[in-house]
């Protein structure tokens, strides 16, 4: 089973750096953040996928045929289509990548970032704190698939819902980890406290390795920033704080939310603060937008939020008015989703579920 | 308001550092979009009672903490700890000392063992629960299996198998569990079986036939079995804990 997690997480890595690739080729571009924008790309897409499913009430195995599909498919029009995917394992690439990846990580800085990271993967993997919400979370993804269902039956409990709870429906993130399970055979508590906790361990090291290049250029400037983000992260606890959901709780939606989708935004809006007229940035904005409620339901309300306050630096500064609408545009999938829900909490609009 | 802030900082002096930090990236000049961060701070501080308001309205209020993640802390101390040592010439030797600062300021180091150690299972389930589960799993017939028990039980059993269906109507039951006095069979039930306190005048034989209740799992060293007509159970199986036993009454 652990050798099937590691192939998985593997696995999702490789998808999300080929889905990136064949974005950033789609809109021309030749940003070499194919791993970044991947990963909001393949949360959006899955959504866009996952949401009429759930919405309609179908069965998970439609979800994970479907999804199946679409990632073999990628796999294959990437590698027929595009030569960068094309790879080569001749004596003289293998000796470039070393080269690059000895450059790059072996320096002291590459290698206590390394080390930190895997000690903080680590202590993550290993934690085992229980929660009624962690609780609610891991027996939903188990039930779904157990009865390949989506949200047809309340998680705490198992009992069949009579109307589909849009709290946690509007999100596919947990029905991400039930299709995992579904098609690699893994129970889905186990995809959730496994899978769930790498990937968030490694990405969220990643965008602040990433936040660090950009601030300060250098490479070795940028590991030293993932090392005292890990050091704080071990060093400080309260209830609340994200490293705390980092450390305890990443198999959780809620610390991607706080770990993830909010430093990435932070790390575009940074990006258009120091280039103000690329227009690629708005793009990635957008995905991000548009995957946030995708991963947590809980950044509906913190996405918009952060975005209004960090562009309007942005706008007052810069004077760039006319980007006003593209600001808009990007906030508009959070604003929909926060509508819909404040309708189904008002009880406006409900889905009844019917036997 | 304020207490928010206070719980989330928890009572320690993380929002001075926070504070700080703040004004450390408020006085460096070359930052290439200081103007702009300063500009965003200040806008958020101002939405920020506004918000408040607004999702105390909708019944939020218990999630606006979270609010408060829009200020990532530990991203903060990690590029004001490099903005720290690149002053310094030669910074190398300086990264354990201004570590070994950092660790003692924050001062909640999760070194312990209690860190370290594997869990027994990948389910990462106490051992004892994963026991009581397997111990029912084959003696039921029924694909659906109607469960009540104690809180560390219920919280877990169905993280290890989704065949089990709790016997309370909602995890509130659980949670806000009161010594049987609860207005609705679940809530007397889950504060009878939690409080492990069993009173005659409770009707919890009435409760658990109403709740259809399978299998009823309860600390060894209870008030009910003695109290619960024989030919209404049978007892399956125990472990060090807890005892385990089928109903006999629907």
């Amino acid at each position: 089973m652990i050798l099937r997690i590691l192939l998985l997480i593997i696995l999702f890595f490789v998808l999300i750096w080929t889905i990136g690739k064949l974005f950033l080729s789609i809109i021309h571009e030749k940003e070499n953040d194919a791993v970044f924008i991947g990963f909001f790309v393949y949360f959006s897409v899955f959504q866009i996928l996952a949401l009429p499913l759930i919405i309609a009430l179908r069965p998970l195995s439609w979800l994970s045929v479907s999804w199946g599909t679409i990632a073999v498919g990628c796999a294959i029009v990437a590698n027929i289509c595009y030569k960068p995917f094309k790879i080569n394992l001749s004596g003289s690439c293998i000796r470039t990548f070393r080269k690059s990846f000895c450059d790059k990580y072996l320096s002291l800085e590459g290698i206590m970032m390394l080390l930190l990271v895997i000690l903080q993967t680590y202590i993550m993997l290993v934690q085992i704190r229980q929660g009624w919400d962690s609780a609610y979370y891991n027996s939903n993804v188990n039930t779904s698939i157990y009865t390949n269902s989506m949200y047809l039956y309340e998680g705490s409990i198992g009992r069949p819902e009579t109307t589909l709870n849009l709290r946690y429906a509007m999100s596919s993130f947990y029905m991400h980890d039930a299709v995992l399970g579904q098609v690699f055979g893994i129970p889905g508590t186990v995809v959730c406290r496994y899978f769930n906790v790498a990937v968030c361990s490694i990405f969220s090291a990643y965008i602040v390795y990433k936040i660090g290049k950009l601030l300060f250029g250098e490479t070795r400037w940028a590991h030293l920033t993932v090392v005292f983000w890990v050091l704080t992260n071990m060093g400080m606890g309260t209830m609340y704080l994200p490293n705390e959901f980092l450390i305890y709780r990443s198999n959780e939606a809620k610390s991607y939310c706080c770990n993830i989708v909010l430093p990435a935004i932070i790390y575009v809006i940074l990006k258009l603060y120091k280039e103000p007229d690329n227009k690629m940035y708005w793009k990635w904005l957008f995905i991000i937008n548009f995957a946030s409620v995708a991963i947590s339901e809980s950044s509906m309300l913190l996405v918009p939020v952060l975005n209004g306050c960090m562009l309007l630096g942005y706008f007052i500064i810069e004077k760039k008015w006319r980007n006003l609408g593209k600001g808009i545009i990007c906030m508009l999938p959070s604003i929909c989703y926060l509508l819909i829900y404040l309708l189904f909490r008002l009880e406006i609009f409900t889905i009844r579920i019917t036997a | 308001m304020w207490n928010i802030v206070e719980s989330y900082f928890g009572n320690t002096f993380y929002f001075i550092i926070l504070l700080c930090l703040l004004v450390i990236i408020s006085m460096k000049k070359d930052i290439f979009c200081r103007k702009k961060l300063l500009i965003a701070i200040g806008v958020y501080c101002v939405c920020f009672p506004v918000l408040f308001v607004i999702t105390s309205k909708f019944g939020l209020g218990n999630v606006f903490y979270r609010i408060l993640w829009l200020f990532p802390v530990s991203i903060i101390v990690g590029i004001v700890s490099v903005w720290i040592l690149k002053e310094k010439e030669n910074s190398r030797g300086y990264y354990i000392i201004w570590s070994v600062i950092l660790l003692l300021m924050l001062g909640n180091i999760c070194f312990d063992t209690t860190h370290w150690k594997l869990p027994n299972n990948i389910y990462k389930v106490d051992k004892e629960v994963i026991e009581v589960a397997e111990l029912i799993i084959n003696d039921a017939e029924e694909e659906t299996i109607v469960v009540v028990g104690e809180e560390t039980f219920m919280m877990q059993v169905r993280q290890y198998s989704p065949r089990f269906r709790w016997g309370y109507v909602n995890r509130e039951s659980m949670i806000y569990a009161d010594r049987g006095n609860g207005s609705n069979e679940s809530d007397r039930l889950a504060g009878a079986i939690q409080s492990n306190f069993f009173s005659p005048n409770n009707n919890i034989m009435d409760d658990l036939e109403k709740l259809k209740i399978d299998y009823l799992v309860l600390y060894q060293k209870n008030a009910f079995i003695e109290q619960m007509p024989s030919d209404t159970y049978e007892v399956i199986g125990t472990t060090y804990n807890y005892l385990v036993l089928k109903l006999n009454i629907n």
